[in-house]
């Protein structure tokens, strides 16, 4: 009765002038970002981010959200008609998709996608509403070590998602978590590799960190690749779109609820974007959907699965860092970054005021309308917003390092931010030269502080004793799964090999 | 095989030693502290100095007994990742990459001197030159353009100050910010 009762109150909040203004701005952002091959929905969010600092609070918030929102889905569009997707996560939809279109049923595609956005958007926005408050009534139980073993947990999970070198990811990690213990420590307050740089003092602000790693760093690997994907290849398919008939969702019920289900649970685990959640639900369909043998040539369930998935993740990430204030994303992230910028800390707290309480179901309500605005530009303005992929990618890189550049340098006023900025950007260069995965390390970098002060109190308040981790109940259970997470693939991978040794002894 | 062996182990040799370094460091991170014994301030960089230092050994010891076996590329690289394939990610030239840094060292450098304005004209020329757009007419217009538009938005909607340089590039950009309405 509660919930409904603060949704209804976010609900008239999100459709005041600004709020809605704000938000389909930020929709439009997010339709733009994700359709140009090099951009992306972290990217837009982090863009977006200066923008914020002379903003109330919720406008803030709901702008950013609505770009995270909108860059999950309109990424389907330059996939399924011109074979471009423009974000890992759209890869998926690209096997079935252009399977229709060459077979001239685009327009159906399109209709399945926006369906299956808007499925997946309205259920795990609901779904994760209503759990915000049972959640945050666990979160106000939390002590430093199960928020030490949450954190540890969406560590580990990062890593063993992050590529196909788990070494190679831990390393990425712990050098994320070293750059966020530079400056003055904040529970003794010594000076930490600082080198007696009076910049280096405060600390690297991991919102730096996350520009330079995915804006200025990613812009850079695109220049040095040639900006190749420049013109819109003609497919002769319209930008139309045909929603399917009640009777053939209904065939699909299975893999909505399939899809619906793992992108919410899957977007609550910290580390796993909605680019993990939209693979997975496609090879889960492709193992135990009905028509699974015939995922990959063009069938609906194809398109369904993965675009569902990767829309219900985000409200799957955007309740954890409600609740707990733990940020499972690079775009979540920013959102954390947003809420300190205007003095808000996001944990179970915001609950306990009623104030922020309303701030916090505005927030929610406005995923509600997200998903349905959305999926009406999807549907009325695409064929506007294609337009951005004409746009020359040289002009798009340069406008994207200044954004990138003048967005640092406006935190603080600063040009040390932009300094660190150029470092960051030039190190996401060299690991990607050398196979390392960027994101643990932007993850670690994100997570070290909150890591190390629940280590810490726990070492302090349990004399130094580690087993504490492993003592209770949430943060064993936490810990237990992080090391699984640790393991499996590790296993997958010992397996593999034994059985491709076994497969060459039989050939031999 | 020498250069193999060296290009698989090199880069976990470097960080290796890095991570020696800022961990011979954390001495003087616990000695400014007082020493307190094993909990303190050094106590979690060490922690994540020891990991990384482990695998970082692990792995270019992996690699280098893997190279020194002659074993197949494909075993000591990891293989791309599915969705990498499928966007189509092309050989990243140094010397581009290295031109669009020393772009920006410099514009960043030239910020306080030569001010918002001139410093981002030429910065934008050149990234966009960079990236492949070569047409001189269109690249001026644009360059002027997209300064234009930052100087008007940050200074105008965002209210950030803006560096305005020194001497006579103060007078370009005072007289530029006069022309957009910023006093």
């Amino acid at each position: 009765m509660n919930t409904l009762h603060f949704l209804a109150i976010g609900m008239a909040h999100v459709f005041t002038f600004q709020n809605l203004l704000m938000m389909t701005i930020g929709l439009l952002i997010g339709m733009a970002v994700s359709i140009m091959p090099g951009l992306g929905l972290v990217m837009g969010v982090v863009l977006a981010l200066p923008f914020t600092y002379s903003m109330p609070l919720e406008p803030s918030i709901i702008l950013l959200t609505a770009i995270y929102m909108s860059g999950t889905y309109a990424g389907c569009f330059t996939t399924i008609l011109y074979r471009i997707p423009g974000e890992p996560m759209d890869v998926p939809l690209l096997w079935d998709g252009w399977g229709m279109t060459k077979r001239g049923e685009s327009a159906k595609a399109l209709g399945w996608a926006l369906v299956a956005a808007l499925f997946g958007g309205l259920v795990s926005s609901a779904v994760m509403t209503t759990l915000a408050v049972p959640l945050s009534q666990v979160a106000l139980r939390f002590g430093a070590p199960e928020y030490f073993a949450a954190v540890f947990f969406g560590l580990t999970t990062v890593v063993a998602l992050a590529g196909n070198s788990l070494p190679n990811a831990l390393i990425s990690l712990f050098i994320g978590l070293l750059v966020a213990t530079v400056g003055i420590d904040s529970t003794y307050g010594a000076d930490r590799f600082t080198f007696g740089s009076t910049i280096l003092m405060n600390g690297i602000p991991y919102v730096m960190v996350l520009v330079g790693m995915y804006g200025f760093g990613e812009i850079l690997s695109k220049l040095g690749q040639g900006l190749q994907v420049s013109e819109r290849p003609d497919s002769g398919a319209k930008v139309k779109t045909s929603f399917p008939s009640l009777r053939e969702m209904w065939a699909l019920r299975a893999t909505f609820v399939r899809s619906t289900v793992l992108g919410t649970v899957l977007g609550a685990v910290p580390g796993s974007g909605a680019t993990i959640t939209s693979f997975v639900s496609y090879a889960i369909e492709k193992q135990y959907g009905k028509r699974g043998d015939r995922i990959g040539t063009g069938i609906p369930e194809g398109i369904v699965a993965p675009q569902i998935a990767s829309t219900a993740s985000v409200a799957g990430h955007l309740v954890p860092l409600l609740t707990l204030g733990i940020p499972g994303s690079g775009a979540t992230a920013v959102i954390l970054a947003a809420f300190l910028l205007h003095g808000v800390q996001p944990g179970p707290f915001l609950f306990e005021d009623p104030n922020s309480t309303i701030t916090v179901y505005t927030i929610m309500a406005s995923m509600f309308v997200a998903v349905i605005g959305m999926c009406l530009m999807g549907f009325l303005w695409i064929r506007v917003v294609i337009k951005v992929l004409t746009i020359p990618q040289g002009i798009l890189a340069a406008i994207v390092i200044m954004f990138s550049l003048v967005g640092a340098y406006a935190d603080r006023n600063s040009l040390s931010d932009m300094w660190i900025i150029v470092v960051f950007g030039a190190i996401a260069y060299v690991f990607e030269r050398f196979k390392l995965p960027v994101s643990p390390m932007v993850l670690g970098a994100i997570l070290g502080p909150i890591a190390e002060d629940s280590f810490m109190r726990s070492m302090i308040t349990f004399h130094g004793d580690a087993t504490v981790f492993f003592q209770h109940p949430i943060s064993g259970t936490l810990m237990g799964l992080s090391i699984l997470s640790l393991i499996y693939p590790l296993a997958r991978k010992l397996i593999a090999s034994r059985v491709r040794r076994r497969n060459g002894l039989a050939a031999v | 095989m020498m250069s193999v062996l060296v290009r698989q182990v090199a880069p976990y040799a470097v960080i290796l030693v890095v991570a020696l370094a800022l961990l011979q460091r954390t001495v003087t991170i616990a000695a400014a502290a007082g020493g307190q014994g094993a909990i303190g301030p050094a106590l979690w960089p060490r922690l994540i100095l020891w990991l990384l230092i482990a695998t970082c050994a692990y792995e270019g010891l992996r690699r280098g007994w893997v190279a020194l076996r002659g074993a197949p590329a494909a075993r000591i690289v990891a293989a791309p990742e599915p969705q990498q394939d499928a966007m189509e990610t092309h050989e990243s030239d140094p010397r581009v990459v290295a031109l669009c840094v020393a772009a920006t060292v410099l514009y960043v450098a030239g910020l306080e001197t030569v001010g918002f304005f001139l410093d981002t004209i030429w910065f934008v020329a050149t990234l966009m030159w960079a990236g492949r757009f070569r047409r001189p007419v269109a690249l001026a217009a644009i360059s002027f353009g997209a300064t234009m538009f930052f100087m008007i938005v940050f200074m105008r909607v965002i209210f950030v100050s803006l560096p305005i340089g020194t001497g006579p590039f103060a007078s370009v950009s005072t007289a530029i910010m006069r022309l957009i309405g910023v006093h």
